[in-house]
């Protein structure tokens, strides 16, 4: 497990969820930094209690072999006193087989998310600024709405 | 196909469908191997056995009351109805990880601390080897008063804590509220700006990232 301790106390900004199986977190240190975290090939997003001004208490990054029943139980609002069914069997092995990762924002205040992905990237929020005006480029205009 | 735990010299025995060999009355079969435990092997106290079994099928208790003694069994029905033989290995063959108790799977503690809590007490939510990582104390009305952060030292102290205030009106507090991380110590050394950036994980995506067809947000 990874602990991204820069990110205590700094804010959850927010996320956007294209439906290309990719979702952008936008995070803030305390120190006013600002980040995005990539994740790719998303399986399954919890966010919960968002509200203005979501204040972090601990970022976390976790690989398959750190992932468990609780994460599944949680990400899909599974009452924990219920026994394992055999899809979460299922989904843990393939948690496994895919090498699959979690990422997981708690919250001093507000907003509360849990990503299981394929993968994840964090780079600054310049770098996703250029890159979306880079693909802004490449497409075709969109029309204004009337 | 061979029936598990069948004798050849007790028909019955050969009966999937059948409970302790049609005989539930002196007969408790704990797992499905053993037809005629004796019924009274645990008189004078008290037994309570319980049954795991998939999580399609529940265990369903059948309470004998037999005198002072009281016996609770586990009678496992399967959906339909079909008794199990024996305590089956697991349908998907491909597991790699043992599977968890059920229906016993420890509660999940709470990742990060509740807003509202009892009035005077505190709350606290610990790393996964159990070291605290905030413990939120609770004012008269029940919002937080204080934070106190652990291990999370960046320049505010390691403790440190965040004082809670509450908005003129009257309402619960928000993010407004919260205070700046002061150290719990005085002689703390004063606040620094982290300068690292973050580091990439372990796996992370080759560059660039895929781009939506219509960004939509600048």
């Amino acid at each position: 497990m990874k602990t991204y301790q820069e990110f205590h106390d700094g804010h959850f900004e927010g996320f956007w969820i294209p439906n290309n199986g990719l979702i952008h977190i936008f995070l803030r240190t305390v120190g006013s930094m600002e980040y995005v975290f990539l994740l790719n090939g998303v399986v399954m997003l919890k966010a919960t209690d968002f509200k203005e001004g979501n204040i972090i208490l601990d970022v976390s990054f976790r690989n398959y072999e750190d992932i468990d029943f609780n994460d599944i139980k949680m990400l899909y609002d599974l009452d924990h006193d219920i026994p394992t069914d055999n899809w979460e069997l299922k989904l843990l092995d393939k948690i496994e087989s895919d090498k699959l990762i979690v990422l997981e924002i708690n919250p001093s205040y507000g907003g509360s998310c849990l990503v299981l992905a394929k993968s994840m990237e964090v780079i600054t929020r310049k770098e996703w600024i250029n890159s979306i005006l880079q693909s802004i480029g490449k497409n075709a205009e969109t029309p204004s709405l009337t | 196909m061979a029936v598990p735990y069948s004798q050849y010299d007790d028909p019955q025995s050969l009966n999937l469908y059948g409970y302790v060999r049609n005989n539930p009355i002196t007969g408790i079969d704990a797992d499905g191997h053993c037809p005629l435990c004796p019924a009274l092997a645990g008189a004078g106290g008290l037994i309570t056995e319980e049954y795991e079994v998939g999580a399609a099928f529940g265990p369903l208790g059948l309470t004998v009351a037999t005198g002072a003694a009281i016996i609770t069994v586990g009678v496992i029905y399967y959906q339909n109805t079909r008794v199990s033989p024996a305590p089956a290995a697991p349908t998907t063959t491909t597991q790699s990880r043992p599977k968890p108790q059920t229906p016993s799977q420890p509660k999940q503690k709470p990742k990060s601390n509740p807003l509202k809590g009892k009035p005077g007490e505190t709350s606290t939510t610990t790393k996964p080897d159990g070291t605290p990582k905030q413990t939120r104390e609770y004012g008269d009305d029940g919002y937080p008063k204080t934070d106190t952060d652990f291990d999370h030292d960046h320049g505010q102290g390691q403790p440190h804590t965040h004082e809670w205030g509450r908005p003129d009106d009257g309402g619960p507090p928000t993010n407004l509220d919260r205070g700046p991380g002061q150290p719990v110590n005085p002689d703390t050394p004063p606040p620094q700006s982290p300068a690292t950036p973050p580091e990439q994980p372990s796996n992370p995506t080759p560059k660039p990232p895929k781009q939506p067809d219509n960004p939509g947000l600048l």
